[in-house]
């Protein structure tokens, strides 16, 4: 009983990989840091998919890669340790040449990847895929299977975390 | 700060006026580099077409993908005893399924000596523990049942639900289609609302939603032999069940309606069913195309 959108097809597989992948591998990095073992987990997530791609209704695709994600990942590599880093050309946040403030600058960053990495999975989840991929409450909370509120209250948890974090010298 | 201007800002959705209230706040400057800062962090980057190509390609090679290790093994060896036993209930418990192809029939006793024929492309299952106890069986597609004296035999299919004590009866159900025949005994149909009980010759379908009762005058379904059966059943009842068969027209010319005829037609070769049927009634007949007359011998 094919339908259009049956994922066996695979022109239908391709546009579920495209229109996830993305968000996908960013939850994933943002759980742990590691850019090599979150592609390995997505991928392995979405062959999962292809291989019991008759078992998965086409709505429920995106709520199954993102378990199989979740639990490959719990095998894998939770509990080893989160380091994010800076993007080579990251510009500084003031148009200073004052290597003083460049070395602060510096610190800071590391500073803010330690205290990120110090953060609870959810919070650090919650709060990278609103900052940095710029997810609204509603979507980051269908995601991590919590309410709108639970996901602001996350966010905002992380926020001030992060703050204090960052005010100790 | 308000948690409301707060929350508009993390969902894009403030306003320049409600920004410049937020940034009174030597809190929430604090915040802003707290979100300057983050957003250089490197995130991955990926090209979708070449994840995809990529992935493909990983599929395609059959790779064993992980070295099961050492503790894993053992822990594996030494659960396998306590499985066993475990399983042993486990399994006996479970129930037995049986599924049919297209052009495929199945012959099946079930612990009581009842026995179903399970129809081409159709799927059944039913709990072999406490069977005589509890006589249930799930259907989807068509069978034939012949049900032992015994305890209430239940078929639960999709559109309905059919209970019987001891008789032979056939079951179609498939999507919206729904009919159960009642060739010996006494068969109880339930679809939602409605209950009918239904004697030999009877039979009952489902159309818009509701149970409409009909008559069936074969001996047992034609699929299981591919013919018709009938036993005394009158000419005219005979030749609406070849018109059924066979997707036909069929109009009679002067022939005696008190006509009774026992014996069977083949479903597979109409001109071969016409013959066993007119030949031993001394009748006529023409076919063209779908067109069948059937006249007295003069």
């Amino acid at each position: 009983m094919a339908s259009e959108k049956d994922i066996c097809k695979e022109s239908q597989f391709d546009k579920v990989y495209t229109s996830l992948v993305g968000s996908l591998r960013n939850y994933i990095f943002f759980k742990c840091g590691n850019s090599e073992k979150s592609h390995d987990i997505v991928q392995e997530a979405f062959i999962k998919l292809w291989q019991n791609c008759t078992k998965v209704a086409p709505e429920k695709a995106k709520s199954y890669v993102y378990t199989v994600a979740n639990r490959l990942f719990l095998n894998e590599i939770a509990h080893q340790k989160v380091v994010f880093s800076y993007k080579k050309d990251a510009g500084t946040t003031h148009d200073h040449q004052n290597p003083q403030f460049l070395l602060e600058e510096k610190e800071y960053g590391e500073r803010l990847q330690k205290a990120l990495s110090g953060l609870t999975e959810i919070q650090r989840t919650a709060f990278l895929m609103s900052r940095i991929e710029g997810k609204k409450y509603r979507e980051i909370a269908e995601i991590l299977e919590i309410s709108e509120k639970a996901a602001g209250k996350r966010i905002g948890d992380a926020l001030e975390t992060l703050r204090n974090s960052l005010e100790k010298i | 700060m308000k948690q409301e201007l707060l929350d508009k800002w993390l969902n894009g959705e403030i306003s320049p006026s409600e920004m410049e209230e937020l940034k009174q706040n030597p809190v929430f400057l604090e915040y802003l580099k707290i979100d300057a800062v983050v957003k250089q962090i490197e995130t991955p980057s990926q090209d979708a077409s070449e994840g995809l190509k990529e992935l493909k390609e990983e599929n395609s090679q059959h790779q064993i993908s992980r070295v099961i290790k050492l503790p894993l093994y053992i822990k594996v060896v030494a659960a396998a005893a306590i499985i066993l036993f475990i399983g042993y209930f486990y399994v006996s418990s479970l129930p037995e399924n049986y599924n049919t192809r297209l052009a495929q029939t199945q012959l099946l006793k079930l612990p009581d000596g009842s026995s179903v024929m399970l129809n081409e492309d159709s799927h059944l299952s039913f709990r072999k523990t406490n069977w005589d106890d509890n006589r249930t069986i799930t259907l989807e597609g068509e069978a034939y049942f012949e049900v032992e004296e015994g305890t209430v035999f239940n078929v639960l299919t999709t559109n309905g639900k059919v209970s019987v004590l001891g008789t032979k009866f056939n079951v179609y159900d498939s999507g919206n289609y729904f009919e159960v025949v009642c060739y010996e005994g006494l068969v109880g149909v339930t679809q939602l609302d409605n209950y009918v009980e239904l004697s030999p010759g009877n039979k009952v379908y489902l159309k818009n939603g509701m149970l409409i009762p009909d008559k069936k005058f074969t001996t047992q379904p034609g699929w299981i032999t591919n013919e018709s059966t009938f036993k005394n059943v009158q000419i005219l009842a005979v030749l609406d069940e070849l018109k059924s068969v066979y997707s036909i027209n069929v109009i009679t010319e002067n022939i005696d309606v008190d006509l009774r005829y026992t014996g069977s037609f083949t479903n597979r070769d109409l001109d071969a069913a016409l013959q066993t049927i007119t030949l031993p009634l001394g009748l006529n007949y023409t076919l063209e195309s779908k067109n069948v007359t059937i006249s007295a011998k003069d």
